[in-house]
């Protein structure tokens, strides 16, 4: 979904963003309607000439992201006739099921694909995704039961001509029949998606104009009945960052906690800039939640490059090649992102962060923010489903890790290194031993692990380097992270054809070179 | 002034040291190499002592050399001789004792270490076969004899192979006089006492 960031309204209208959705969504009505991935799908173009310009694949050293977290570590991923559903994609499928503990349907769990018409649901392809899910030992959180945006609202809701009443059961039922479908089969619903306005105050959203702000209520109480073990979320975006879209919020939080309402938790949509918002207004705004007691989701996080907002961009400052150095900046920034949310969210209350897509061509940003005008990388993986830095970025936040754009940080106090003799073999001239690396520190030292061999001896050559870094050769680990007290050991040959002794300082690197 | 008990106490005493002194002292390996399935004719065993310039220091003594042995080559700042014995030293890297020797036999020596304190790099003891022109390794790709010796350590040693083996050797070591004095009236203090007890 597209959200106007509030210090940019002047440039961007809502009216404006709901055009741009409801242009996108245009054939959808009669058709299978489009996602916001689906507009993305096929930037052909785009997509090539950012692969040819990508800097070499970059190896973030994770080996199982959803490993580093005790909560739901999500992607938002397509299903049924969408261009690349989980359950038919291998590159989707791998990514999922080594990093993540959890999927969001991006599209195929929203109304107007389970209930097109009054009496009519159609649950297939969801039932296909949330099945894939269950045999893969991944959780599905349903996305969702109630959304305004006008292409996904069934046409028999608009045109509906019952009262307030009659809508409201009518609400009721369509909450209680999906819910019910999925009950024990998903583990968390966006009972409600966007129901507050950017600026604060309700929007102005068919079930608001029919219903006031009654319908999130018997939404959440409908769910609550239909699915008791399912948790209950409030979705919004803009939320950590517009102080009145937020008091809207907590206000409606306050009125459900009086009247009772059934709510879990809140998600956080979290489309952020690199440079917008700040992490201390990020936290502030999470902490409004956690303060009053409920779950605090992450719900769609992605962090473009380029922010078409900022005065830079507008000035024509605009990344259309995607560098090593940008992605190490956009390491930092998800790792700050989620290291806020750490900070802020106790263990017990959070319900887990989500990044909204794999791979960076089907970000819904490429077509909805930016037109198409040119590409961005606002993902944890390239175009090949190879790491990006921003992978490594979100490890280091959720391993404690300091957040920075740096491509290595040299971690050789926080190991033991112990290297055995070197044996010359006076037939091959060549010397080999070994080096044991052990993490001597209490907490996991994240990989790819470098060991880097300085000052080796002149007129001896590392034979099994993995490559060098200003002319010292280095090898990569085995081991791709050091828990406290694991131990990694490489061997070392060497040609040494001067049959000398052999001598160098190790140095380990955590990262890339 | 005489005192009966400290004299037993100390006596009991050395009687224990005396009793486990081998098993406290550094060990001493026999090496056995048998080159009855290489062939003939002439090869060198290369002895060497190795570690990575800046590691602890680490001196092997090699003696009681058996077998038939040839001309004997030292590198590195290795010294002595196989007749009375050969000190490698890991000081410059790697030091070795070049052995010329006649394949066919049984090949064997006693072997010990002292291993220093610094740093946590290690040094390794290894023997290989080649031919005398070092153009072919003999026997086995890898060393025939591999001791690893780290810092803080117990030595690791994989001679797991058809050529070579390490065993403890048999440990000959003279007590000082005044040790055997000392033994002896603990023997003869601890029987008194145990007559008297019996009583």
């Amino acid at each position: 979904m597209y959200k106007t960031p509030v210090f940019q309204r002047s440039i961007m209208t809502s009216a404006c963003c709901l055009a741009v959705a409801a242009c996108g969504g245009g054939a959808g009505d009669t058709a299978a309607p489009r996602s916001a991935s689906q507009f993305a799908a096929n930037p052909s173009s785009l997509t090539d000439a950012a692969t040819s310009s990508n800097p070499a694949v970059y190896n973030a050293g994770v080996a199982r992201l959803r490993a580093l977290a005790d909560f739901p570590i999500g992607v938002a991923v397509d299903g049924g006739y969408e261009a690349r559903s989980l359950v038919s994609t291998l590159a989707e499928q791998q990514v999922v099921n080594q990093h993540f503990s959890q999927v969001t349907p991006g599209n195929i769990m929203k109304m107007s694909y389970l209930h097109p018409d009054r009496n009519t649901y159609t649950f297939a392809q969801a039932d296909e995704l949330v099945n894939y899910a269950a045999a893969h030992d991944v959780r599905v959180h349903a996305h969702t039961l109630i959304w305004h945006s006008d292409y996904q609202i069934p046409s028999f809701m608009k045109s509906f001509s019952g009262d307030k009443t009659a809508f409201l059961a009518m609400l009721d039922e369509h909450v209680k029949t999906i819910a019910t479908h999925y009950a024990g089969k998903v583990q968390s619903w966006d009972v409600v998606n966007e129901a507050l306005n950017d600026g604060g105050g309700y929007r102005q959203s068919l079930f608001y104009q029919r219903t006031g702000a009654d319908y999130l209520d018997r939404a959440f109480l409908a769910a609550r009945a239909a699915d008791p073990g399912a948790t209950l979320y409030y979705n919004d975006y803009n939320i950590e960052s517009d102080a009145n879209k937020l008091n809207t919020l907590t206000g409606m939080l306050d009125g459900f906690k009086a009247r009772g309402v059934p709510i879990d938790g809140v998600g956080f949509q979290m489309h952020v800039y690199m440079d917008w918002p700040s992490t201390s207004q990020i936290k502030a705004s999470l902490q409004k939640v956690v303060d009053r007691g409920l779950k605090v989701k992450i719900s769609e996080l992605d962090i473009p490059i380029n922010n078409p907002y900022s005065g830079a961009y507008q000035a024509g400052d605009i990344k259309t090649v995607y560098t090593l150095d940008l992605g190490l900046a956009q390491k930092k920034r998800y790792c700050e992102v989620v290291k806020a949310y750490l900070d802020a969210v106790p263990p017990a209350q959070r319900g887990g962060i989500v990044v909204w897509g794999e791979s960076d061509p089907s970000s819904w940003l490429i077509q909805q923010l930016f037109q198409n005008k040119h590409d961005d990388w606002p993902l944890l993986f390239d175009g090949q489903y190879h790491d990006k830095p921003a992978l490594r970025g979100v490890a280091d936040a959720l391993t404690g890790q300091a957040c920075t754009n740096a491509a290595f940080v040299d971690v050789t106090g926080r190991v033991k290194m112990a290297r055995s003799g070197v044996t010359l073999n006076r037939v091959t001239a060549k010397s080999t031993g070994s080096v044991t690396v052990t993490n001597t520190s209490n907490t996991a030292v994240n990989g790819p692990l470098q060991l880097r061999l300085d000052g080796l001896t002149a007129g001896v050559t590392l034979d099994n380097a993995s490559g060098a870094q200003n002319g010292a050769p280095y090898m990569t680990l085995p081991a791709i992270s050091l828990a406290p007290g694991a131990s990694a050991t490489v061997t070392t040959t060497f040609s040494n054809p001067g049959k000398v002794g052999v001598g160098y300082t190790a140095t380990l690197i955590s990262g890339s070179f | 002034m005489l005192n009966l008990k400290k004299i037993l106490t100390r006596s009991l005493l050395a009687m224990a040291l005396g009793a486990c002194g081998s098993v406290f002292a550094a060990p001493v390996y026999h090496v056995s190499i048998d080159t009855s399935k290489l062939g003939s004719g002439n090869a060198v065993l290369d002895l060497q002592l190795g570690g990575l310039t800046g590691a602890a220091p680490v001196t092997a003594t090699l003696n009681h050399f058996m077998g038939a042995y040839g001309a004997s080559d030292l590198s590195g700042d290795a010294s002595g001789s196989i007749g009375s014995g050969v000190r490698l030293v890991n000081d410059a890297g790697f030091s070795d004792l070049l052995q010329e020797v006649m394949l066919g036999g049984l090949f064997s020596f006693d072997l010990s270490f002292d291993v220093g304190t610094g740093g946590m790099d290690g040094s390794s003891f290894t023997a290989m076969l080649t031919n005398p022109d070092y153009t072919a390794i003999l026997g086995m790709d890898t060393p025939l004899v591999d001791i690893e010796l780290m810092p803080g350590q117990a030595d690791m040693i994989s001679p797991a192979n058809a050529y070579a083996s390490v065993t403890a050797a048999a440990v000959s070591a003279v007590p000082e006089p005044s040790t055997v004095l000392s033994m002896v009236t603990g023997l003869g203090l601890l029987g008194f006492g145990l007559r008297r007890r019996a009583r």
